[in-house]
């Protein structure tokens, strides 16, 4: 027999003791909680339970893994607040009529990757399944709820919330967890878009406060905002499909304004087929038709440069929200009657919020919230400025195509928000 | 821990040949254990271990960082590793191996000539067909990235594992990204690449792995492989010039050499020399040759240079930044 050596590091004793979930009930706490101590070591609050139940099990731990304190480890352990759970959360938002949602962990990866948009694609974690099937570790929790809702084939309003970890890949060292708590909330099918929003922003903010965060900025964004500006600069309906669809998918701004300021031109070709017939799924009247479209469109007068650049600069625009309208009409955008419109629609929005913050803590941002391509219109974030690059504690906003995308039979309204429990907790302990 | 530099390249096929001719020429030629062996050495440089591996093997093992350094395609070096700036330093193009992955739709969708008609295109596609736009390839990651460029998110891809240009007419896919060299399979397939759709002009290269180990020792080791190839490459683009020069020709000459990137292989520091010898850039050679006549020098003779050698590596020198020292 050979002697065995003792345990070095915290990551080989919770496997030791049986892996994450096992030491996770041993000591009341959620599975993240277990990942950070891989990585940062034991908290001082739980060494002395693991102590005892390494005793009893006849362990042999090296003295630095449950004795000494790391000197990088972060101060907040040994002031941590006890311990919140999820319950908590959940508990309040069934009080306020949510109904609990279990979704499952696994789940088909083509949702998300056909739902989510290019940012949060990469950030998927996918695999195969011995069939052949592509799958993957939940990102969010919505898209699951939505698919659960669409399952159940009710279609009626619902008002559903739910808690759970959601997996994103991070690249290393960036400091941020692969693995979270998500709890959400969402309502489908509502029948009044202005209630049903404001429901889901005082339930969140309720959540929050039972969390210990009341103190927060809200930064919101409204694609129906850069929609109604176009609107009022007369583009061709091309143009504007073109820009929209550029703008919802960030990345792809630059591009759709280029092909809007220089259209390239449109060489004429000779198309023999008949009206029938099939090239590779479409047919030869449709190629046809938006043939004949385009060479219409070419002839449309294109975007000037400098609008071009007014856009552009719009698009990077962030302001308190009193100031939004003045920081248009700054950029020399017209400020039209579509405009108006949709800034009424946002000061509206606005005059809710302002009943809980300060009007210095309501702020436009037009860059956030476009990396998750589910959202339409309205979107906001709740910031807690003093967590750096884990600040947005919260999101959440409209996403009215998503259900029908999943494949509800028709455009049914949606709306929902969720908050990442751990960054939640960070916030509360600052605070 | 390892002392000894391991060097992946093409196991078979046009590229193993031209991996083959570049590192003889180099004079550090490859010596493959038995012709279809998977070892091999360098001769003159015992230090590394020559492996043979496929192409996109390569490419996942400088991932990895199984390897130090490879030779294989950039498409495979961007396709099979993610994250790829911060793992793999591209160090130098090899002039060979040339490869466009492009984007191509069939021809007679004359509507479309550019990426955004194939955006606008996929926008409809589902409600028009029931089903998404399929893109054949199998480079998931590239189609991804760019596609994403250009807004497309309505798709779906279809992995190829062979003969993916024939996706659009078997009616497998609507599109592909594929390589293409010549265009000429694309056009047999009656495919045609939208004016913007070239994703990657890909040409063979020698990368090194950030992930691999990189121990003092090795390094020397790549010193010594970098000394001797960059000798050869130098040698492919420069060559050698001779011009008598006169009294009072120095400072214009110090001029002519910083605008012109030369090097002199005469004394500069006395200003004694009667010939100038210089090392100029071939393709500048003619730009350079004028300004000499324009000085008076109606004659300047060429001559190719077999091996330049320099003290500094420039490889070396790109790879060393980009390592923890």
């Amino acid at each position: 027999m050979t002697s065995i050596s003792p345990i070095q590091s915290s990551s080989d004793l919770i496997r030791a003791l049986g892996g994450t979930r096992i030491v996770a009930d041993y000591l009341g706490v959620g599975a993240p909680a277990i990942s950070n101590y891989r990585k940062n070591g034991f908290p001082a609050r739980v060494r002395l339970q693991l102590a005892e139940l390494c005793a009893e099990r006849g362990l042999a731990v090296a003295p630095h893994v449950l004795g000494v304190t790391l000197a990088t480890q972060d101060e907040n352990w040994r002031r941590q607040a006890p311990l919140m759970t999820a319950d908590q959360g959940m508990d309040l938002l069934e009080r306020a009529g949510y109904q609990p949602c279990v979704t499952s962990i696994l789940q088909p990866a083509d949702p998300f990757i056909e739902l989510m948009g290019e940012e949060m694609r990469r950030r998927l974690f996918t695999f195969s399944d011995p069939r052949g099937d592509t799958l993957c570790l939940r990102p969010d929790l919505t898209i699951p709820t939505a698919r659960a809702y669409i399952e159940a084939e009710a279609f009626t309003p619902q008002y559903l919330c739910y808690a759970g970890t959601a997996f994103r890949y991070q690249p290393r060292g960036a400091g941020k967890p692969e693995e979270f708590t998500q709890i959400g909330l969402e309502i489908l099918n509502g029948q009044d878009r202005k209630a049903d929003e404001q429901n889901i922003l005082i339930s969140l903010f309720d959540v929050l406060s039972e969390l210990g965060v009341d103190r927060f900025t809200v930064t919101v964004n409204d694609l129906d905002l850069f929609s109604a500006i176009l609107w009022d600069l007369e583009l061709s309906p091309r143009q504007h499909k073109r820009l929209m669809r550029g703008y919802a998918h960030g990345s792809a701004f630059d591009t759709a304004l280029d092909a809007v300021v220089s259209p390239p031109a449109r060489p004429t070709r000779d198309f023999t087929l008949s009206d029938d017939d099939m090239i590779a799924g479409r047919t030869a009247a449709e190629i046809k038709a938006r043939y004949d479209a385009k060479l219409t469109a070419a002839e449309q007068a294109p975007l000037a440069p400098a609008r071009a650049d007014q856009l552009r600069a719009f698009a990077q625009l962030a302001c308190p929200v009193d100031h939004l309208q003045q920081a248009i009409v700054d950029l020399g955008l017209p400020c039209g009657a579509s405009t108006q419109a949709a800034l009424e629609a946002i000061d509206q929005r606005a005059a809710f919020l302002r009943e809980r913050l300060a009007s210095e803590d309501l702020v436009f941002a037009a860059g956030r919230g476009r990396k998750l391509a589910y959202y339409t219109g309205f979107m906001f974030e709740i910031n807690v400025a003093a967590l750096g690059p884990r600040q947005v504690i919260a999101s959440g906003g409209r996403y009215d195509g998503l259900l029908r995308a999943l494949g509800a039979p028709g455009d049914l309204p949606a709306v929902g928000a969720a908050l990442a429990l751990e960054r939640v907790r960070e916030a509360a302990q600052k605070s | 821990m390892t002392e000894r530099l391991s060097l992946a390249v093409p196991s078979k096929g046009r590229l193993e040949e031209q991996v083959n001719a570049l590192f003889a020429a180099a004079d550090v030629p490859l010596q493959r254990d038995g012709s279809r062996g998977y070892r091999g050495q360098l001769k003159g440089l015992l230090e590394v271990d020559l492996i043979y591996l496929s192409a996109s093997e390569i490419a996942t093992r400088l991932g990895e960082g199984a390897i130090h350094l490879g030779v294989t395609g950039e498409d495979l070096i961007r396709e099979e590793i993610p994250d790829v700036e911060s793992r793999v330093v591209l160090l130098q193009e090899l002039g060979f191996g040339h490869a466009n992955v492009v984007v191509a739709i069939p021809d007679a969708w004359i509507d479309v000539t550019h990426m955004a008609d194939l955006a606008e295109v996929a926008g409809d596609f589902r409600q028009r067909h029931g089903h998404r736009l399929r893109v054949a390839t199998k480079y998931i990651q590239l189609t991804q990235d760019f596609f994403a460029t250009h807004g497309i998110t309505d798709y779906t891809i279809v992995q190829s594992f062979g003969a993916t240009e024939g996706a659009p007419s078997s009616g497998a896919a609507e599109a592909i990204v594929d390589i293409t060299s010549t265009g000429a399979t694309l056009v047999a397939n009656q495919l045609r690449v939208p004016e913007d759709g070239v994703i990657l002009k890909s040409q063979a290269n020698l990368a090194a792995s950030l992930e691999a180990n990189w121990s003092s020792g090795v390094r020397d080791t790549a010193w010594q492989l970098f000394y001797r190839l960059e000798a050869y490459l130098r040698a492919q683009k420069q060559v050698e010039i001779c011009f008598p020069l006169a009294r009072g020709d120095h400072s214009w000459l110090h001029d002519m050499m910083s605008q012109t990137q030369a090097h002199a292989l005469h004394d500069m520091e006395t200003e004694r020399a009667e010939t100038a010898r210089l090392l100029v850039h071939a393709n500048r050679l003619p730009e350079i040759s004028q300004k000499l006549h324009q000085r008076g020098k109606s004659i300047v003779s060429a001559q190719p240079a077999s091996r330049i050698f320099s003290a500094e590596s420039e490889l070396f020198a790109t790879l060393s930044a980009r390592l923890p020292h």
